[in-house]
C-alpha cells in the first residue's frame, strides 16, 4: 500500500510544521518557504522503498544527529524527473536534472537543495543489497549519471515507472521485480560510471565481462571453464584468478550460478508446474542424480525438499518481508 | 551497429519484393503482400544483442505469411516475441488468433507457420530470443504461444515500456553490457508472461504435457544421428523409457515409431521443396539418421503410398510456377 502525505489540505501556515514532522520521520531535517506545498508517496517492493516527491523548493539535509539516531544502513538513490536538484556530500556536489540517477551514501551527512520545485523519485536500498551488486558503492556517491547514456536512461525509465505500478504488482512477483530494478542500476552504474571513480577498475570490468559471458550461457550444458574465458576474451588463468578474489573457480561459479537459478525457478511459486529434472536441463545440468548432489551440498536440502517448503512457507516469508523492510 | 532499411528509395515496381528480402533477414523468412503494393512503405531498424534480434519496423498495411515451406526451409528456431508500438496487428498461430494494440506483446514459433496482418499503417518491434534461453526460464511456451500480453498489467506495462526502449540503446553497448541487457530483458518478459492468468500458471500444460514436450524437442534435436535410441531420448529428456512410451502412448506413438514418423516427415519435407532439389534421396534419408535405404524407401510408402522418387515427381509437377519465398539468413 502507499503511503501518500500531502500538505494540500493543511492550512499554509500548519504546512512547514507538518512536513517538518513528515521529514523527520524519514530522518532528515527540512528548510522551505512557510506556504511549501508537496506531496510524498511512499511504497515498499520487497526489500527497497521508492517514493516520490513532488515539492516546491526547498532544501532537505541530513545531519550527523539524524543519522545517529537511525538505525538503518541504506543507498538513497535520486531521480530528478523534473526540476533541479543539487545534491552536496563531503566535497563532493552534483547536479541531478533530466531523469538523471545520483547515489548518495545515507551514512554520512547530505544536502539536497530543490530548486524551482520538481517532481523526483527515491529509492532507499539497503547497502547489502547494492554492495553485492557493485563492490564498494561510497566511490560512486555523488555523482549525476546522465540519462542519455543509453543504460542509466533504461534504468532511470525503468525505476520511474515503478511507483506507479507497485501497488497492482502481485506479492509474489515483488522480489524479481526489485531485484531486476538493482541489476539494472548496478549494470548502469557498472559501464557508465566514470572509470576513475571505481577501484581497480581494469580488473573490475574484466570480471564483469566474465560473469556476463557465464551468465549468458548458463543454459548451454556444453558451456566449459574455456568458453566462457574465451567469450570474456581473456584466458582461463586470469579467469580463475578474477573469481578467485570472490572465492570461486570459473567452474565452481558456473556451478554455483545454475544452482541459484535452478533454486530460484523452485521456488517461484509460478513455476510449480515444471518437473525438477526439466528445469535442471534447461539451466545447463545434464545428469540429474549429479544435480541432485550438488543441490543438497549448496542448500542443504534436496531439489524437492525446496520446492516443498518455498511452497509452505511462501506466505509467510511474504509477511515477514513486509515487516522488516516497513521497520 | 543497427542497419536500417526502407522502401523509400526503391522504384515502387521493386519494392515489395526488396521489403520481402530486408524482412525476412530481421524477423524470420515469410512471404508479403501489401494492398497498396506498388506505394508500399516501409522500413526497419535491424540490430542484434548477444544472440537477440531486435528490429523496429514501420509499414502501411500488409500481411505477413509464414508458411510450413518457409519453416522448413529455415535453419533457426528463434521465438518470436512481437511487440506493438502504434497501430494495430492481428496474429494466427495454431488454433489462436489475438489482437495487439500499442503497448502489448505476445510470443510467436517460428517452428510452426503463422500468420500476421496489420489493417493500417503501424510500428512494431520484433525480437527474435534463441527458444532455450526463454524456455529454461519458462518452461514449455506451447501455452503462451499467440496469448496477447496487455499494456495495463503492472509487469506488462513495465516489460513493454523496457523492450520498446531497446532498439534505440542497445546498438552503443559493448558485448559485456548487451548479455546483461538480454538476461534482463528475457527475465523480464518470463516474469510478465508468468503473470499472465494471475501467475498461477494455469495456462502452461500439465507436467505430463511438459514432459511430452521436452521429449518431443529432444528427439527433434537428434533425429539426424543414426545411433539415436529410445533410451537416449529418454534419459536425455529425464525420465525413463517406460514413461516415454506411456507419453507418447497418447498419439498413438512408440518411441520408435514417433522417432520414424518424424524422419519420414523431415525427409517428405526436404523432398517437396525445391531448393533441395538438387539432393539425392538417399541422401536426403541419411541426414535424416535412416541408415537403410531400403528401408526407408518401404517405410516412406507405407506412411504415404508412393515411393520417395515418385513422391518428389508429383510435388515439383503441382508446385511449378509458385512463387518461391526469399532466402533468409537468419542466424547471424
Amino acid at each position: 500500500m502507499a503511503i501518500v502525505f500531502s500538505t494540500e489540505d493543511i492550512h499554509p501556515r500548519d504546512r512547514l510544521s507538518y512536513w517538518r514532522e513528515v521529514a523527520s520521520n524519514a530522518e532528515v531535517e527540512l528548510s522551505a518557504q512557510p506556504a511549501f506545498r508537496a506531496t510524498l508517496r511512499n511504497q515498499v517492493l520487497d526489500n527497497v522503498r521508492v517514493s516520490e516527491l513532488d515539492c516546491d523548493p526547498c532544501e532537505i539535509g541530513r545531519s550527523a544527529r539524524n543519522i545517529a539516531r537511525a538505525g538503518c544502513d541504506h543507498f538513497l538513490l535520486s531521480i530528478q524527473l523534473s526540476g533541479r536538484a543539487i545534491i552536496a556530500q563531503d566535497d563532493q556536489c552534483t547536479v541531478g536534472e533530466n531523469g538523471s540517477i545520483v547515489l548518495v551514501d545515507t551514512r554520512r551527512p547530505y544536502t539536497m537543495k530543490v530548486q524551482g520545485g520538481g517532481k523526483s523519485i527515491a529509492v532507499i536500498i539497503p547497502r547489502r543489497a547494492l554492495e553485492a551488486r557493485l563492490g564498494a558503492a561510497a566511490a560512486l556517491s555523488v555523482r549525476a549519471m546522465d540519462a542519455g547514456r543509453p543504460l542509466t536512461g533504461l534504468a532511470s525509465a525503468f525505476v520511474s515507472m515503478l511507483p506507479s505500478r507497485i501497488d497492482a504488482v502481485d506479492k509474489s512477483i515483488e522480489p524479481r521485480l526489485a531485484e531486476q530494478a538493482l541489476d539494472l542500476i548496478a549494470l548502469a552504474f557498472s559501464i557508465e560510471a566514470d572509470q576513475t571513480a571505481v577501484l581497480s577498475s581494469v580488473r573490475a570490468t574484466a570480471l564483469i565481462r566474465l560473469k556476463a559471458a557465464i551468465e549468458a550461457r548458463l543454459c548451454d550444458a556444453a558451456l566449459k571453464p574455456a568458453v566462457a574465458a574465451v567469450a570474456a576474451g581473456m584466458s582461463v588463468r586470469y579467469a580463475n584468478d578474477l573469481l578467485s578474489q570472490e572465492g570461486f573457480s570459473v567452474e565452481r561459479y558456473i556451478l554455483h550460478r545454475r544452482l541459484e537459478r535452478c533454486r530460484r525457478a523452485l521456488e517461484d511459486p509460478t513455476q510449480a508446474y515444471r518437473m525438477i529434472g526439466e528445469i535442471a536441463f534447461s539451466w545447463g545440468f545434464s545428469d540429474l542424480s549429479h544435480f541432485g548432489r550438488r543441490f543438497r551440498t549448496a542448500y542443504g536440502i534436496t531439489p524437492g525438499e525446496c520446492r516443498r517448503r518455498a511452497q509452505a512457507t511462501g506466505e509467510s516469508m511474504q509477511a515477514l518481508r513486509g515487516s522488516s523492510t516497513g521497520q | 551497429m543497427a542497419i536500417v532499411y526502407s522502401t523509400r528509395g526503391v522504384h515502387p515496381r521493386d519494392r515489395l519484393s526488396y521489403w520481402v528480402e530486408v524482412a525476412s533477414k530481421a524477423f524470420v523468412r515469410h512471404s508479403y503482400s501489401a494492398s497498396d503494393g506498388p506505394a508500399f512503405l516501409a522500413t526497419v531498424r535491424a540490430d542484434r544483442f548477444d544472440g537477440v534480434g531486435v528490429a523496429s519496423f514501420e509499414s502501411d498495411a500488409c500481411s505477413v505469411v509464414r508458411s510450413a515451406r518457409d519453416v522448413a526451409r529455415s535453419e533457426s528456431d528463434p521465438i518470436l516475441l512481437c511487440l506493438q508500438v502504434s497501430g494495430e496487428g492481428r496474429f494466427a498461430q495454431d488454433d489462436r488468433q489475438a489482437v495487439t494494440e500499442a503497448g502489448s506483446f505476445l510470443l510467436l514459433d517460428s517452428r510452426r507457420p503463422f500468420s500476421i496482418s496489420f489493417p493500417g499503417r503501424a510500428r512494431e518491434v520484433a525480437f527474435r530470443l534463441p527458444r532455450q534461453r526463454l524456455e529454461a526460464r519458462l518452461g514449455n511456451l506451447a501455452g503462451l504461444i499467440a496469448r496477447p500480453i496487455a499494456a495495463d498489467g503492472p509487469v506488462g506495462a513495465l516489460a513493454s515500456k523496457f523492450l520498446s526502449m531497446l532498439p534505440s540503446r542497445v546498438g552503443g553497448l559493448d558485448e559485456a553490457a548487451g548479455s546483461m541487457v538480454a538476461e534482463q530483458a528475457l527475465d523480464l518478459m518470463a516474469l510478465a508472461f508468468s503473470e499472465m492468468d494471475g501467475g498461477t500458471g494455469t495456462v502452461l500444460s500439465s507436467p505430463r504435457a511438459t514432459a511430452l514436450y521436452r521429449l518431443k524437442s529432444v528427439i527433434e534435436a537428434h533425429l539426424c544421428n543414426p545411433d539415436l535410441k529410445p533410451a537416449d531420448a529418454a534419459a536425455a529428456a529425464g525420465m525413463s523409457v517406460r514413461y516415454a512410451n506411456a507419453l507418447l502412448a497418447q498419439e498413438n506413438f512408440s518411441l520408435e515409431r514417433y522417432t520414424l514418423h518424424r524422419r519420414l516427415e523431415r525427409c517428405r519435407q526436404a523432398l517437396e521443396t525445391s531448393a533441395q532439389a538438387h539432393r539425392m534421396i538417399g541422401e536426403i534419408a541419411f541426414s535424416w539418421g535412416f541408415s537403410d535405404l531400403s528401408h526407408f524407401g518401404r517405410r516412406f510408402r507405407a506412411a504415404y503410398g508412393l515411393a520417395p522418387g515418385d513422391y518428389r515427381r508429383r510435388r515439383q509437377e503441382a508446385m511449378a510456377g509458385v512463387v518461391v519465398a526469399v532466402e533468409s539468413s537468419t542466424s547471424k
